[in-house]
């Protein structure tokens, strides 16, 4: 390989990621739920496929299975947030990252609580067993550019475009005969189902998760990059997610003395990204802003 | 049209940061063949919550390579902030750009056992100078520790808690790896010693409210209470909590009561024992003082010794990862933290001291 382990690490990250980022501007971005709960799904399709897959059932089934069961909660999670918001729909569906963290943590018998889940298998595909960093990056490229083709199929659909109405006007969308319940959960639903599948990616190729994965550290990177990327727009989501991921790890490469190497690479980290959004406030290909 | 131009400058200022990323391959392994440098990692939490120790522990095992000097030797450090992906990342990028053979890290065990799969498929020895979760001890034939494991500390409170003919123990603990650790092996060996648990409470770590537990372990009326607790504050909570209720039992807990904060709450805690791993000895203790001026904080020791087991397995000769894990099973000093042996899991067996504080001052009970 002409790229190192590292490198190609890197890349696997930032695959999973993107996918993470665009099913998330898939609901935030396009459908207008400002939605905090995104990591609980993410955190859902991880404990269910690993979980799954360690009982022995095939890969590609139990990262089907972990996009499915992320799909049901955010049917659940629309259903019971139908009648909030902007800011008090971020809140609710923020208290639903709480409580699936909480769940996370206390269910013990089921996912083994803080101890975290050790040994998660990496894939194997009919026979083929994915172990090498280069391997699982071919993998997670093929999944990502299906999940992301899938989802950009959507957002130019018709029914898309019905998206876009209801955050731009729900209130006219409805008086025209449309369902606006209907369409939130279906995009809240899309958009799970493929956080379900990142975080099914996340376990196998981290092999180890704990609650503390999916927590407000996570969210707040995945909300950074779907800002940094700008509202509705997947080639933003996918700049984003690669700049993101990428420049820490630039910074790692400055030559500085260990004692303020952690902090330092922090704060310049910190500064990029201020002054992306000082130039585009609206994120880097960014189109609409979120009342 | 703006979109357009700024998508091509994206691209550009891509390319350089991919161009940057290769030539710092490149350049690092040259070094590598032309000298047969030895690189050596340190890995931990240097930002976040658990920056403390994981400071202190690279601080540790800086003494350690800077007193050996060796000429051959090379160290680099990553920061993990203590999330697993973040180790994933820097285990992947010393293991494939620096060429490490051995890494001192990473302190939570969740980061450790994120990190012990690179390790073990790429053959470069893990030490962990205080990951205490039991599943560090299956994490492979590559995968050490300096610190002993849950089970130690657990089967010994366990143990010295029936001897002092206790029968109804409670238990309070931070709901984290470290707490359920503990307290599994703790609830294990009391009752498998004829006790038995009359309550078994969590708390959120760094939450400063038990009263809801506690008073459900006041109407539980155990005769001793046992509480694992790992950040200060908490424990200051805790312990003030104790006293405000009422709860009558004798108060026992892990060592991270051991913190000077709760001295200052004066009469109540008198009697309080704690369970702790021996203390680091003397000489290392003068040795962190002089290196930086204060008093070596938990971990510095164990992270010590762990680079020292590094540093005699190179002095033996070993230049590769599979070599140093060799030198290392046969491998047996008195270090800083106490006697090192690695058993057969790469775990080491550590000791453990009572500790009660008595006329405002931690004592150390004769065993």
């Amino acid at each position: 390989m002409i790229i190192s382990a590292y490198q190609t690490h890197i890349f696997v990250l930032i695959f999973i990621y993107i996918i993470l980022a665009v099913s998330l501007n898939l609901a935030l971005g396009y459908t207008g739920l400002l939605n905090l709960g995104h990591v609980a799904f993410f955190g859902i399709g991880a404990y269910t496929s690993a979980l799954l897959a360690i009982e022995g059932m095939p890969y590609l089934a139990a990262m089907i299975s972990a996009g499915l069961f992320a799909s049901i909660f955010g049917y659940l999670l629309v259903r019971a947030t139908d009648k909030l918001k902007g800011d008090y729909l971020a809140m609710a569906t923020l208290g639903f990252s709480f409580v699936v963290y909480s769940l996370l943590l206390n269910l013990r018998d089921i996912t083994r609580g803080a101890m975290g889940i050790p040994g998660i298998p990496k894939p194997s595909i009919m026979g083929l067993a994915i172990r090498s960093n280069d391997q699982y990056l071919i993998f997670v490229v093929v999944v990502c550019t299906i999940s992301v083709y899938l989802m950009y199929r959507t957002v130019n659909s018709p029914f898309g475009k019905l998206l876009e109405a209801n955050r731009d006007n729900a209130l006219s969308l409805r008086v025209l005969g449309k369902n606006t319940f209907v369409l939130k959960y279906k995009a809240m639903m899309i958009s799970a189902f493929f956080a379900g599948i990142s975080g099914s990616l996340y376990a196998h190729y981290i092999t180890f998760i704990d609650p503390t994965s999916f927590y407000i550290s996570e969210l707040i990177l995945i909300l950074t990059i779907v800002i940094v990327g700008g509202l509705a727009s997947i080639r933003g989501s996918i700049a984003a997610t690669v700049v993101i991921i990428y420049v820490p790890e630039i910074l790692r490469t400055l030559d500085l003395p260990g004692s303020v190497l952690g902090p330092v690479r922090q704060a310049l980290y910190a500064v990029i990204l201020i002054a992306i959004l000082m130039i585009r406030p609206r994120g880097i290909f960014g189109k609409v802003d979120l009342e | 049209m703006r979109t357009g131009k700024l998508f091509i400058m994206m691209l550009i200022v891509l390319g350089i940061l991919l161009a940057a990323g290769c030539t710092d391959t490149e350049t690092s392994e040259e070094t590598e063949d032309e000298q047969e440098v030895i690189v050596v990692g340190i890995m931990g939490p240097y930002t976040g919550g658990a920056a403390v120790y994981g400071n202190a522990a690279k601080d540790g095992a800086m003494l350690a390579f800077e007193e050996a000097n060796l000429s051959n030797v090379w160290v680099v450090a990553e920061d993990t902030k203590s999330e697993t992906k973040e180790a994933v990342t820097a285990m992947n990028k010393m293991v494939s750009v620096d060429n490490v053979q051995a890494v001192v890290g990473d302190l939570i065990s969740a980061a450790t056992l994120a990190a012990a799969p690179i390790a073990e498929q790429n053959q470069v020895v893990l030490i962990s100078p205080a990951s205490t979760s039991t599943d560090v001890t299956d994490a492979g034939d590559y995968i050490f520790r300096t610190v002993p494991g849950d089970d130690g500390q657990g089967i010994f409170a366990a143990q010295t808690l029936s001897d002092a003919n206790y029968t109804k123990l409670a238990l309070l603990y931070t709901n984290d790896q470290y707490g359920n650790g503990l307290a599994t092996i703790i609830t294990d060996e009391f009752t498998k010693l004829g006790g038995e648990i009359v309550a078994d409470e969590t708390y959120e770590a760094g939450s400063s409210d038990m009263r809801t537990q506690l008073t459900k372990i006041k109407d539980a009326d155990p005769e001793v209470l046992y509480i694992v607790s790992n950040t200060p504050d908490s424990s200051v909570a805790l312990l003030r909590q104790v006293t405000e209720i009422g709860i009558e039992a004798d108060v026992y807990g892990s060592e991270g009561l051991k913190v000077a904060t709760i001295l200052e709450l004066g009469e109540s805690v008198e009697g309080t024992t704690i369970t702790s791993v021996t203390p680091e000895s003397e000489e290392f203790r003068q040795k962190y003082m002089d290196a930086y001026g204060e008093e070596a904080p938990a971990f510095a020791a164990q992270a010590y010794d762990a680079a020292t087991a590094i540093i005699m397995a190179i002095e033996q000769g070993a230049t590769t990862g599979e070599q140093i894990k060799d030198a290392l099973y046969g491998m047996e000093f008195d270090g800083a933290s106490g006697h090192i042996k690695f058993d057969e899991n790469g775990d080491v067996e550590g000791g453990y001291v009572l500790v009660e504080v008595r006329d405002g001052a931690f004592v150390t009970l004769e065993e």
